[in-house]
């Protein structure tokens, strides 16, 4: 039940522009276990995306994965052949990508985006794909009758329903969805949050949830981890870390979400994020971090496990 | 201008990433050398009706031969090559010059601008141009080169309005012309400061067809007879070698090299048209 | 309407009961109802602020382009001093622009490309006359960045794509902060900046607010932030306003229907879980059947009855300091006749 299904070791990622080699993601280590809800918290340029699309070797020049493993049931996708990888993206780690509603083919009907996905890796179509694709409208809360249907005919929130079908048509093992809500209002976001919800109960998935919404975060997932200049500074089950969280960063986040209890009351986080070319020495937040001391200027901190389950990667720990 | 924000060395990959504009533009500097030093270069009297032997093949003496008139046909070439080009030029500056101006009014003030410019122009594009050249010509006693720019020019602005059009309207919706609104910047300033430095990369592009169409056209009507028939161009070497019946006669020295300098020209607009292609399309991507 | 002498001055910024259709030409009776019957007013002398708040195609947007004169509305009109925008003379449409400014939602989409981000700073300095000689102008500029948390030095002689969004957005804070207007329309200021930034620019809004006796119209999709920088609220539905008051109320008390969807559904990081609230009564009428004469969150409504669907509701004061357009609230269900008087949201 609780069995480490995803294991991600020390995954680099690094990408090539004019200015220099850009390190989007530095040695990022985490698990995910069967059944599961993780969340990946972080801000724009803290690497999340990049993970995401890095657990599903999506990565293509010019960015490149530069180390690490992850490790799925036991078995390394980073070393496996394309062909191999082919097969398993979708079938046992699939991914609804950040604005995934608007890359649906504008001129084929919903079922027949639905059956491509299918046919692409089971060969089968014809009466048994149709059924299927019923079902998949239905765990996701739309009617059959949107099978014939465009894009264009749907509402945001509806596309962004049929992408995660199509994201668990062939029933994977992990589901990663990208800021799924992004561009929409809160009362479809919540629709399409417990939709994923409900859908990764039936399947008994694990789901892994890219965004910067601490809010959403809280309510939806299990444990979290925070990401700042490509490194995770924290994870932990998400209620602690909401109520009690150790990294300043994180702190600050958390109070720089604006909540309806108070008003009048902005806590932003002074400074601007690194530079991912030349990050500073030591942590990578020290610029900007309330509670710095020497140490943080010139020691990276490590990311351990400082009470059971709570993970830190700050000298103040 | 944004390019200027880029290092040697960014520039230097972005010409490496974009051959074909650089071999484009190369091959054109090629040409306009040729245009501009080559006139310098030959004796001109070589290129006058019975300065050598007539018909005679290409030998070491006349690298192109002479024609049916005695004229050395190279000196014929290089005095030609800068008149075509002269033609191609003025042509395609003066119609995209009206075609912008078109163009940034009928897109910025909508309306009946809009309604008559757009629609005169729709009109003319269903019109024959060569017709319509044709008959232009016709009317024209003595044919001068600047006078064929001109009636070449008449039509070259079509084109250039279309596009301009199109760009500018959607330009117009920008946030950043919004926030200028905002500023009290209005009118003409709105149109000249803001929209139009943001039109040139669309601009150059279509300098570049506007040239290659004007050369066209005067090759054809040159072709036809309508030319200018007292000065050397590309197009009248064509004709007047028809005139004489070079084919027939087998004077392939004659029509043949400026068949070539003609091709050369347009592979080196299509080149250079091609690269600014790909810089329009990456200004769009990387603004996205 | 009333003179200068003996009456009130008008507000500063109205829009009287203002209705934009996005129709095509000739046959009007498909067109899309953006904005419905909506009537808002700024008054001077009193520096407010208040939020529009509203899911995408309630039309907020719109609204915001109608103030800012930038579409002239299909019903109704929109005043400044009083004066029918069309009417306004060419130099009384300079102080239009100076006394009126915005903020956009895109913070790249704001600068334009071939110019470094001075441009649009020194362009206002330019246009509205703020300064006297050049080194004034650079003193000018340089002390607006600076109120909003940038550092000049590594903001000016910049291109727009060598900033952040961030930072792109407090230099249209700042464009605004030197003209100092009277109003500032701000349409989704904060939803494209990242969350440890957006309490920078939000404070900064409040500043001018608060120093510069500037109104502000916060036009918003997030609840959350309306709540935290606003005093009054609009809730806009679909074009039409579904309450209205002081944010406080209408937020910890909602009355509406669609409000106390919208509040619940806010994901929250404190304590128990929003979302656990509400019974899921969220019938997802999505595919879109517009019922134009009813209400229009009738389709979603828990509490619709017969009559939500015949008319609908009238905006109508529920309490002192709130109008609410629902019919839960007016059981007797005859609208009262519509006198001249502006809604109750300013």
């Amino acid at each position: 039940m609780s069995a480490d299904l995803l294991h991600v070791r020390d995954l680099r990622v690094s990408y090539a522009s004019p200015a220099g080699e850009v390190r989007a993601v530095e040695g990022v280590s985490f698990t995910l276990r069967a059944g599961e809800r993780l969340g990946l918290a972080g801000e724009s340029g803290s690497g999340k995306s990049t993970t995401a699309l890095a657990l599903m070797r999506l990565i293509r020049p010019p960015g490149r994965i530069n180390g690490g493993q992850v490790l799925l049931n036991g078995m390394d996708l980073l070393a496996l052949s394309d062909g191999a990888m082919r097969g398993l993206r979708c079938a046992a780690i699939s991914l609804v990508p950040q604005g995934a509603m608007n890359s649906l083919n504008p001129v084929l009907r919903i079922g027949h985006q639905l059956a491509d996905t299918i046919a692409a890796h089971d060969d089968s179509r014809g009466a048994a794909t149709e059924n299927r694709i019923s079902d998949l409208l239905e765990a996701v809360g739309l009617e059959r009758r949107v099978a014939r249907m465009y894009p264009h005919e749907l509402s945001g929130g509806m596309k962004q329903r049929v992408c995660i079908a199509i994201a668990i048509s062939l029933r994977p093992r992990v589901i990663i969805a990208d800021e799924p809500t992004s561009a929409l209002d809160v009362v479809v976001q919540r629709q399409v949050i417990e939709t994923l919800g409900t859908v990764q109960r039936n399947l008994g998935a694990s789901i892994i949830l890219v965004g910067h919404d601490m809010g959403l975060m809280a309510q939806f997932v299990d444990r979290v981890g925070v990401l700042y200049a490509g490194r995770l500074v924290e994870l932990g089950p998400v209620r602690d870390i909401m109520l009690d969280p150790l990294h300043p960063y994180t702190q600050l986040l958390i109070a720089s979400v604006p909540t309806l209890e108070s008003r009048g009351v902005f806590k932003g986080i002074p400074g601007l994020p690194p530079s991912l070319v030349n990050p500073p020495p030591g942590c990578p937040f020290h610029p900007r971090c309330p509670k710095v001391v020497d140490r943080c200027a010139a020691d990276m901190p490590t990311l351990r496990e400082v009470r059971p389950g709570r993970w830190v990667a700050c000298h103040l720990h | 201008m944004a390019f200027a924000s880029l290092s040697l060395g960014t520039r230097l990959e972005a010409g490496r990433s974009n051959p074909a504009l650089v071999a484009g533009l190369a091959l054109l500097g090629l040409v306009i050398l040729a245009a501009l030093v080559g006139p310098w270069l030959i004796n001109p009297e070589d290129a006058r009706v019975g300065a050598f032997a007539p018909s005679r093949p290409p030998s070491a003496a006349h690298i192109f031969g002479t024609d049916t008139q005695g004229r050395d046909v190279l000196a014929v070439l290089v005095l030609a090559n800068p008149e075509t080009l002269k033609v191609g030029f003025i042509a395609g500056t003066v119609g995209l010059g009206i075609g912008t101006l078109l163009g940034l009014a009928s897109g910025y003030f909508g309306g009946i601008t809009d309604a008559v410019i757009r629609t005169t122009a729709d009109v003319l594009t269903t019109i024959p141009g060569v017709a319509m050249l044709v008959l232009v010509a016709t009317f024209i006693k003595t044919m001068t080169v600047g006078l064929m720019a001109l009636v070449v020019a008449s039509l070259a602005w079509i084109y250039p309005t279309r596009a301009i059009r199109a760009q500018t309207l959607s330009l117009r919706e920008r946030a950043y012309i919004q926030v200028a609104r905002l500023n009290g910047v209005g009118g003409l300033e709105l149109v000249l400061r803001e929209i139009l430095p943001n039109l040139l990369p669309y601009t150059a592009a279509s300098f570049v067809s506007a040239v290659s169409h004007a050369i066209i056209a005067t090759i054809g009507l040159e072709a036809l007879g309508l030319g200018p028939q007292n000065a050397f161009t590309l197009g009248m070497m064509i004709y007047w070698s028809q005139f004489y019946g070079a084919i027939v006669r087998g004077l392939w020295w004659w029509w043949g090299p400026p068949i070539l300098l003609i091709l050369v020209i347009f592979v080196a607009l299509l080149l250079t048209s091609a690269g600014l292609d790909r810089i329009v399309n990456t200004r769009i991507r990387s603004a996205a | 309407m009333s003179s200068p002498l003996t009456g009130p001055p008008p507000p500063l910024l109205e829009a009287r009961r203002v209705t934009m259709v996005f129709g095509s030409g000739l046959l009007r009776f498909r067109g899309f109802v953006a904005l419905e019957d909506l009537s808002l007013a700024i008054h001077r002398g009193r520096a407010t602020v208040v939020a529009i708040a509203g899911e995408s195609g309630s039309g907020k947007t719109t609204l915001a382009r109608l103030l800012l004169g930038i579409i002239p509305p299909t019903g109704g009109s929109i005043h400044y001093n009083g004066t029918p925008l069309p009417a306004l003379s060419a130099q009384d449409r300079l102080a239009f622009r100076r006394d009126i400014q915005a903020i956009f939602q895109d913070p790249f989409e704001s600068f334009n490309p071939f110019y470094r981000v001075d441009h649009v700073l020194a362009t206002a300095v330019r246009k509205f006359g703020l300064a006297t000689s050049p080194a004034g102008a650079r003193e000018l500029v340089e002390r607006a960045l600076r109120q909003v948390g940038l550092r000049p030095d590594e903001t000016l002689g910049r291109y727009p794509h060598q900033l952040s969004g961030g930072q792109r957005q407090r230099v249209m804070v700042a464009r605004a902060m030197l003209i100092r207007p009277r109003v500032i329309i701000a349409d989704e200021p904060v939803s494209m900046v990242d969350a440890s930034l957006r309490a920078t620019i939000l404070e900064s809004l409040l500043a001018m607010n608060r120093d510069l006796g500037c109104s502000i119209v916060y036009i918003t999709h997030d609840l959350a932030t309306a709540y935290q920088v606003s005093e009054r609220i609009l809730i806009l539905y679909r074009g039409v306003v579904a309450e209205a008051g002081d944010v406080d109320a209408v937020i910890n008390r909602p009355q509406h229907p669609y409000t106390q969807l919208l509040v619940a559904s806010i994901p929250t990081t404190t304590g128990e879980s929003r979302w656990g609230r509400e019974a899921g009564q969220v019938a997802a009428a999505e595919i879109d059947a517009a019922s134009a004469r009813g209400c229009r969150f009738a389709d979603r409504c828990p509490h619709v009855m017969p009559i939500c669907r015949a008319s609908a509701p009238p905006l109508r004061q529920t309490e002192p300091d709130r109008a609410v357009a629902c019919y839960l609230y007016h059981p007797d269900g005859i609208p009262l006749p519509q006198t001249t008087e502006p809604a109750r949201s300013a």
